[in-house]
């Protein structure tokens, strides 16, 4: 188990380090602090900061994994830096890419026409956007495999000469629905790949676990938040292993 | 027999499917409008190409509303004899049920879905409606759409989803905890839920899964609707379109009564059901006339959409007026083509009703013969 007090330190983190990619002052959080987690909510509010559309065919998590690093590669960096402040806040919603295509200028559609992104996005081609589709329900359960492994892909811009190290991400699954599966999958990725956790050509292995616990600390990042099995209790959602972690 | 008619071109097959009315309530004006509406079209086609009805009855006889009523008719009337009921009778529990406060769950509905879908069992109290509108018919000198298909179609929604899937019209969010969805977004239309996720197909599906056989076995189908169902048969159009068909619409304004539009399912048919209607027309002319007047009433006089609300002074009015043509049918050169040909739509294969029933009431383009009122008014 991980404490109550560690997640919360890991979780002002988080918000801390979105805070100074907005450029706002943050007083770098330490682990006695006497906070709770009504003011973890109040000062990581990120409902009116900028927000990404997913377009989802299908759950296909390493689809939608390569998806989410490319659609995070291309965007405007200096909107991609506002998004990494709210914290990579994502609609997902359910569709087909290939009939849209042509209606909306989507920043990446995936080569299997699976999955599509758009961010930033006008408000009317957002508002043409939720008025074709429907949320993504993703309220099933999510069939997983203890493990998968895949190659970030390299953007154009990118040297890919430099070290490509691998990277192993931890997502504690219990109890949770497809949604939110991808909900942290893609916070994972994209907010590693923001911070340089992980680059273009990077091996980067997806580890199912029920919960995340101290076995796998030190962590290079994790996305801590209420846990939706016992609201009034933080849970570690998911988590970017440092190299020094053993992993599950 | 009507003489037939061929235009200079080769002869096609058209097949007009209409949305049916289930039988759950009164026949009403609205319901009247639509039956005469195709009545007049599919007759009148007829005579240049061959011209054949379509009803879906497992879009009806699957809805939820309708198999929500029969389950609620079976727990708020257990053992009933519906024998002997009235259209109004049966009607005012339709009413109850559709105010919402007795509607079951779909586990106790789905039963009911289970047994259309083996055998076609229907409720006892749409057969005793379906009865009393098949006498309705008679009286009309209308097409009875019946309550079963004269041919039974297997109706697979795997054989349906796959033929849409393949042509991007469906969205499948099954296992995903959500529903199927027809997809029209290629096109600009929002995804329309068609399955949900405690898989119940909706009527959309039910239309579908009996129209598929023909959808490629005719040159034109003419989809008639009522305007309420604008977006629906939009997309059933773009559908039929992509799966290799050819499809147009026509798409029917309700009938206002005092003032207001509504559906059947909140009542307000006293004094203008079919049986209140041809009492009233028939203590003024005979079954012949009410036949055309009403034809004139309700294709000519309310046209495709009107505000006006029904009127029994205009429809006697009608009345007298079609005892007049009948009158003097017998008279007249037979001007058939005349009226035929102007109603004849540009670029489609049907016979427009409003054309032609406001044709054989310009008095310029001379009255109808006998043999334009019998093989299509009478």
């Amino acid at each position: 188990m991980i404490s109550e007090k560690q997640l919360l330190y890991e979780a002002r983190k988080r918000i801390c380090t979105a805070q100074k990619a907005l450029g706002m002052d943050s007083t770098e959080p330490s682990l006695d602090d006497q906070s709770d987690l009504k003011d973890l909510e109040s000062s990581g509010d990120p409902r009116f900061g900028p927000l990404a559309l997913a377009v989802i065919r299908d759950f296909a998590p390493v689809a939608f994994a390569l998806s989410s690093l490319r659609f995070a590669q291309c965007v405007p960096e200096e909107w991609r830096n506002r998004w990494f402040g709210a914290f990579t806040r994502t609609a997902f919603l359910a569709g087909n890419p290939e009939n849209l295509r042509e209606r909306i200028p989507f920043h990446y559609v995936s080569e299997d026409r699976s999955f599509a992104w758009l961010g930033p996005a006008s408000p009317q081609v957002s508002l043409t956007l939720r008025r074709l589709l429907v949320t993504f329900p993703g309220t099933a359960p999510p069939v997983l495999d203890s493990h998968y492994t895949f190659q970030v892909p390299v953007h154009d811009s990118e040297a890919c000469s430099r070290r490509c190290d691998s990277r192993t991400i931890v997502l504690s699954t219990d109890g949770l629905t497809q949604s939110d599966y991808l909900v942290n999958l893609n916070h994972a990725l994209t907010e590693s790949l923001h911070l340089g956790l992980i680059e273009g050509g990077a091996h980067v292995t997806i580890r199912h676990v029920p919960f995340l616990d101290r076995s796998l600390t030190p962590f290079a990042w994790v996305r801590v938040h209420r846990d939706k099995l016992s609201p009034s209790r933080l849970r570690a959602y998911c988590a970017v292993l440092s190299s020094e972690a053993r992993g599950p | 027999m009507p003489r037939s008619i061929k235009i200079a071109e080769k002869h096609r097959k058209v097949l007009v499917a209409p949305i049916g009315v289930t039988a759950t309530k009164p026949f009403m004006p609205s319901h009247l409008k639509g039956l005469l509406w195709v009545d007049v079209l599919q007759r009148a086609t007829a005579r240049f190409h061959e011209a054949d009805l379509f009803y879906s009855h497992r879009a009806g006889y699957t809805s939820l509303q309708t198999l929500g009523f029969w389950e609620y008719l079976d727990r708020s009337q257990p053992g009933a004899d519906f024998s002997s009921w009235t259209e109004e009778t049966i009607g005012e529990l339709y009413v109850k049920y559709q105010s919402g406060s007795s509607r079951a769950a779909y586990s106790a509905i789905r039963p009911y879905k289970e047994a259309y879908d083996s055998e076609e069992w229907i409720h006892p109290a749409s057969i005793r409606i379906a009865e009393i509108w098949s006498e309705h018919f008679r009286l009309l000198g209308a097409h009875d759409p019946g309550i079963r298909p004269a041919k039974r179609s297997k109706g697979e929604l795997s054989v349906l989803i796959e033929a849409l899937a393949t042509r991007g019209l469906w969205l499948d969010m099954r296992t995903s905890g959500g529903g199927g969805y027809l997809d029209g977004t290629l096109y600009g239309m929002p995804l329309r839920p068609a399955v949900s996720a405690d898989g119940h197909s909706n009527y959309l599906i039910g239309f579908l899964l009996d129209l598929l056989p023909y959808v490629c076995e005719y040159d034109e189908i003419v989809l008639i609707h009522d305007q309420e169902l604008h977006s629906d048969f939009t997309l059933l159009q773009r559908i039929v379109d992509a799966l290799g068909g050819r499809a147009t619409r026509i798409s029917l304004g309700r009938v206002a009564l005092s003032g207001s539009i509504q559906s059947s399912r909140y009542g307000g048919w006293n004094g203008v059901t079919v049986s209140d209607i041809a009492k009233l027309c028939l203590n003024e002319v005979d079954v012949p006339a009410f036949r055309l007047g009403l034809r004139l009433y309700f294709i000519s006089t309310l046209g495709i959409s009107s505000a006006q609300s029904f009127d029994t002074r205009l429809l006697l009015r009608r009345m007298r007026h079609a005892r007049t043509l009948i009158a003097r049918a017998g008279e007249s050169p037979a001007p058939d083509l005349t009226h035929l040909f102007g109603a004849y739509q540009p670029h489609h294969y049907y016979v427009d009703p409003f054309k032609l029933t406001s044709s054989i009431l310009n008095r310029k383009q001379g009255g109808p013969s006998k043999n334009l009122l019998e093989s299509v008014y009478l």
